[in-house]
């Protein structure tokens, strides 16, 4: 191995220069980036991890930003920090080239992917004719598993994993010394993301590209980078080789950062370590097997070991049978079937997970259930009555709404930024029940301490809280007319892990207390394993399995699903780095 | 693609029926009565009836516009006032007993100078609105933007009369730097044409430009955060043919749908521009028309500028279609 690093980062310090005055983004990161190697960045939203990779191509606003510090790169003499953007040009793309997170966004629409190729390697070789650049991209499209023919495609007319794909094509066309891999498989299904997470590895190797891996995901790091930065608030908590990290954290917020995201050997049901928090105590009776005498159904179950809740009243109080939702195709009379005939049922106080990949119809069947679509065919009925035509019937729906309610993905946009927090709980009591304004505003005040906050953001909007914060609000909201049947389509999917695992926690705190029955929606495995009783999996709006927990997750019986466990992140972490998880349960 | 070129001519045809209907029910709901114009102050009651008969007001008022739309489509003979028929061939928009010659003949006079004023008005506000726009947005947060962006509040802000009178005053009439403007044909004379048209061009364009350059700047603005935009930098694009080669691209669709409308309306008659500098155009047209109560003028130049809209908001949507692929003609 050569004696000079990559690329070396010396004391960077990016500072965000805004009409407030300036906030730091990154302060004192240093590296070193070996031929070869592949480094991790990892962190949550707001550690900076984006910023330093996008410093490195010099890809920041000038009028807005000061880099300080060094940056340098082998072979080449000048410090890119502070270089003319004459000198950027030439390495952006050439010598250093960038994969970027969302692949849609990334493409341009409007060119060809060809073309797009095409163009990075033309600009790096100007003496190169159209026809050579044409087939250098076509190459590097085969490379990276895409058939040539495609080039002349949009990108609008490839899939995600596909699209990503180009992005990949395009950073390696002109063989970059030193990769920066930003986010790059975030936005993909969990199948898509390993195929495409095999490819970089295997380009990698192929290459022998050094590359910086930046994600928040410590399972594509473990599989995938040798060292790794733990980044926390723009500064680096700690560093090392990816299996001393795992192994053995010395810092808190890496063993917090680790074991936050529960694993497909988490025990299901148990707390999960948060940043505040690294080694939870057991909060409790919530704890499996905690309570063998309180409770009617105390006979020992034989599948209480891996947490399996007894679920608590019997019967039905959400069902499906045989529903079938078309969504209006391109062309008149040619519908699209989102959901093709799926029957299901939410039993008293049981918490169903629905999985599936996008356009499995997930959200399809939340929003039937919410009364907010009407079913194309089939039943659907909440306690036995017939709700299928609460979306074209307003007073149904109404009603429906005070026993059914949603918590969403997207903790920006459901709360509206208009109105304070207490305008957001009070509406939905005002519309189902008597209180008056005061009483109103009590139970806003009961909610929120029930959600973790406290009375005095009453007053407050929702722009001056932060994404966990807005989601507690959102699922105090939900909570307000103390429905029967809570649907949270995605409730955790857009939060950092550490913030994930308190919503969880939350969820399931309040779901012990206040004995919800849930309708859990998610893509992801381990979440959906940790938190649900029994576990339906959807394929293009067929269901292809559903079962207790156990059953699906260690017999899965559908080849889909042994698919869909294979693809996941099997986080290879030999049993220290996990230790935080398996927390003891204290009786 | 063909579906949708006849999907979008039907559309268009049902504005314009729908726009000729309301304009022909202006002869109805004006409380003059059309013979009585025509036929003039001295006539007496028996040439009314008469002239009433010839111009076809004894109809119904369906038959009439019937007659009318027909006319559009076929062609066919109007009665003057004293009887004797005139010939007035597709597309006929009526005549008008005013000027004495059809409708349509009146406006192919005078098109021409609007057509003129309008391409010079748009060269203008090319440059004026969406080149400012487009530096406006390169230098954002400058003192180059700051005052773009006033001079372009002016721009929305002034009057076109104001400011034309204004210039007359100072450049033509006060310090005699400019003739005074007047239509020479583009043919036969360009240097007159152009010299003759450069204030009324200058001010039209400048008073439409401001609107062009805040849409610019905010698209070009918008644009710039879009990944591709940065995914083009990080290839090693320099800064100029990224933004023109993608971020331009990205901003220019609601340009284009701007400016499909603004060239129909400039083309349906600048009334004010050509008003305050004695243009004889199509808006000059149905100015005089609607003074003299010359119905037949203004339904034909009402129906002409909604004509010219409707054609280039279409064509706007065309191009918008052909920089997009991911927009479905539909």
């Amino acid at each position: 191995m050569s004696a000079l690093p990559a690329l070396r980062v010396q004391d960077l310090a990016v500072t965000f220069t805004t009409p407030r005055g300036p906030v730091p983004a990154v302060r004192n990161i240093s590296f070193d980036l070996a031929p070869g190697e592949v480094i991790g960045l990892v962190g949550e939203s707001g550690s900076g991890k984006s910023t330093i990779g996008l410093a490195a191509l010099g890809l920041h606003d000038p009028a807005r930003t000061r880099v300080e510090g060094s940056i340098r790169l082998a072979g080449h003499p000048d410090e890119l920090v502070g270089a003319p953007e004459s000198v950027l040009t030439r390495i952006r793309g050439d010598r250093v080239a960038m994969v970027f997170q969302d692949a849609l966004d990334a493409l341009s629409p409007y060119h060809t992917i060809g073309a797009q190729i095409a163009e990075a390697y033309r600009v790096h070789h100007p003496k190169a004719g159209r026809k050579e650049a044409r087939e250098r991209a076509a190459a590097v499209l085969e490379r990276v598993g895409i058939p040539a023919a495609r080039a002349s495609d949009h990108p609008h007319h490839l899939s995600g994993g596909m699209r990503q794909r180009i992005v990949i094509a395009m950073a390696l066309i002109n063989d970059p010394a030193v990769l920066i891999a930003d986010e790059p498989t975030t936005a993909l299904d969990a199948r898509v993301q390993r195929q495409v997470l095999d490819l970089i590895r295997r380009l990698q190797a192929e290459t022998g590209t050094a590359m910086v891996l930046i994600t928040h995901d410590v399972g594509v790091v473990a599989e995938t980078c040798h060292r790794m930065l733990i980044l926390r608030g723009g500064e680096t908590v700690e560093e090392g080789t990816t299996e001393h990290l795992l192994t053995a954290p010395a810092h808190p917020y890496t063993r917090a950062l680790i074991g936050a995201a529960p694993t497909l050997r988490t025990t299901p049901g148990t707390r999960l370590p948060t940043v505040d928090d690294p080694e939870p105590k057991q909060r409790t009776k919530r704890a499996p097997n905690s309570k063998p005498n309180s409770a009617p159904e105390s006979t020992p179950d034989p599948r209480a070991k891996a947490g399996l809740r007894t679920v608590s009243g019997p019967g039905v109080l959400a069902e499906l049978h045989d529903l079938r939702v078309d969504y209006p195709g391109r062309r008149r009379g040619h519908p699209h079937p989102a959901v093709k005939g799926v029957s299901l049922h939410v039993a008293h106080g049981e918490t169903l997970g629905l999985v599936g990949e996008s356009g499995s119809g997930k959200s399809t069947i939340a929003r039937v259930l919410a009364g907010l679509r009407r079913p194309t065919g089939g039943e659907v009925r909440f306690d036995g009555r017939d709700i299928s035509k609460a979306a074209t019937n307003s007073r149904l729906r109404r009603e429906l709404s005070r026993d059914v309610q949603l918590v969403f993905q997207d903790p920006y946009a459901s709360l509206n930024p208009r109105r304070t927090v207490e305008q957001i709980l009070a509406t939905p009591l005002r519309i189902h029940t008597d209180l008056d304004g005061a009483q109103r505003k009590e139970r806003a005040a009961e909610l929120l301490e029930q959600v973790g906050l406290s009375a005095s953001h009453l007053s407050r909007h929702p722009h001056e809280f932060s994404g966990g914060q807005r989601q507690r609000i959102g699922i105090a909201r939900a909570l307000a007319v103390r429905p029967r049947l809570i649907i949270a389509d995605e409730p955790v999917s857009a939060l950092d892990v550490s913030i994930q695992a308190q919503v969880l926690n939350l969820l399931m705190d309040l779901r012990e207390e206040l004995g919800l029955s849930l309708l859990f929606i998610s893509h992801d495995l381990a979440v959906v394993r940790h938190f649900c009783d029994r576990i339906a999996v959807l394929k293009q709006g067929e269901l292809v399995e559903v079962g207790p927990r156990d059953t699906v997750f260690e017999a899965p019986t559908a080849p889909y699903t042994k698919e869909l466990l294979a693809a996941f992140p099997q986080n290879l972490l030999p049993t220290g780095g996990r230790a935080a998880q398996h927390v003891p349960s204290h009786p | 693609m063909i579906r949708y070129l006849l999907k979008r001519v039907a559309q268009a045809v049902a504005v314009l029926l729908a726009i000729a209907a309301t304009a022909f029910g202006l002869f109805y709901a004006a409380p003059s009565d059309p013979a009585q114009i025509a036929c003039g102050p001295k006539c007496d009651s028996a040439q009314l009836a008469a002239v009433r008969t010839s111009m076809g007001l004894d109809q119904p008022v369906v038959s009439q516009f019937t007659d009318y739309v027909g006319g559009i489509v076929t062609g066919r003979t109007i009665a003057d006032v004293d009887g004797t028929p005139i010939p007035c061939p597709a597309p006929c928009l009526g005549y008008s007993y005013t000027l004495h010659q059809p409708v349509l003949a009146a406006i192919e006079d005078r098109l021409p100078v609007t057509v003129s004023l309008a391409v010079g008005a748009l060269a203008v506000i090319l440059v004026l609105g969406v080149g400012s726009g487009l530096v406006a947005a390169l230098r954002r947060g400058t003192a180059t933007d700051r005052l773009l962006s006033g001079f372009n509040l002016l721009g929305a802000s002034v009057q076109i009369y104001f400011l034309g009178y204004m210039l007359l005053l100072l450049l033509v009439y006060s310090t005699g730097l400019f003739d005074p403007p007047s239509y020479a044909s583009f043919t036969a004379q360009p240097a007159q044409w152009a010299l003759g048209l450069v204030l009324p061009w200058l001010v039209l364009g400048f008073v439409n430009a401001a609107v062009f350059a805040r849409l610019t700047r905010s698209q070009m603005l918008e644009t710039m955060h879009h990944g591709y935009v940065r995914t083009a930098r990080a290839k090693g694009l320099g800064t100029v043919r990224v933004h023109l080669k993608y971020t331009a691209r990205g901003a220019a669709g609601p340009l284009v749908q701007l400016l499909g409308l603004e060239v129909g309306a400039l083309l349906g008659g600048a009334f004010i521009t050509e008003t305050v500098f004695g243009l004889g155009g199509v808006g000059k047209l149905a100015v005089d028309a609607v003074n003299g109560n010359d119905l037949p003028t203004v339904v034909g130049t009402v129906l002409l500028a909604a004509f010219f809209v409707v054609v280039f908001v279409a064509l706007a949507d065309l191009v918008v279609a052909w920089l997009d692929p991911r927009v479905r003609l539909a």
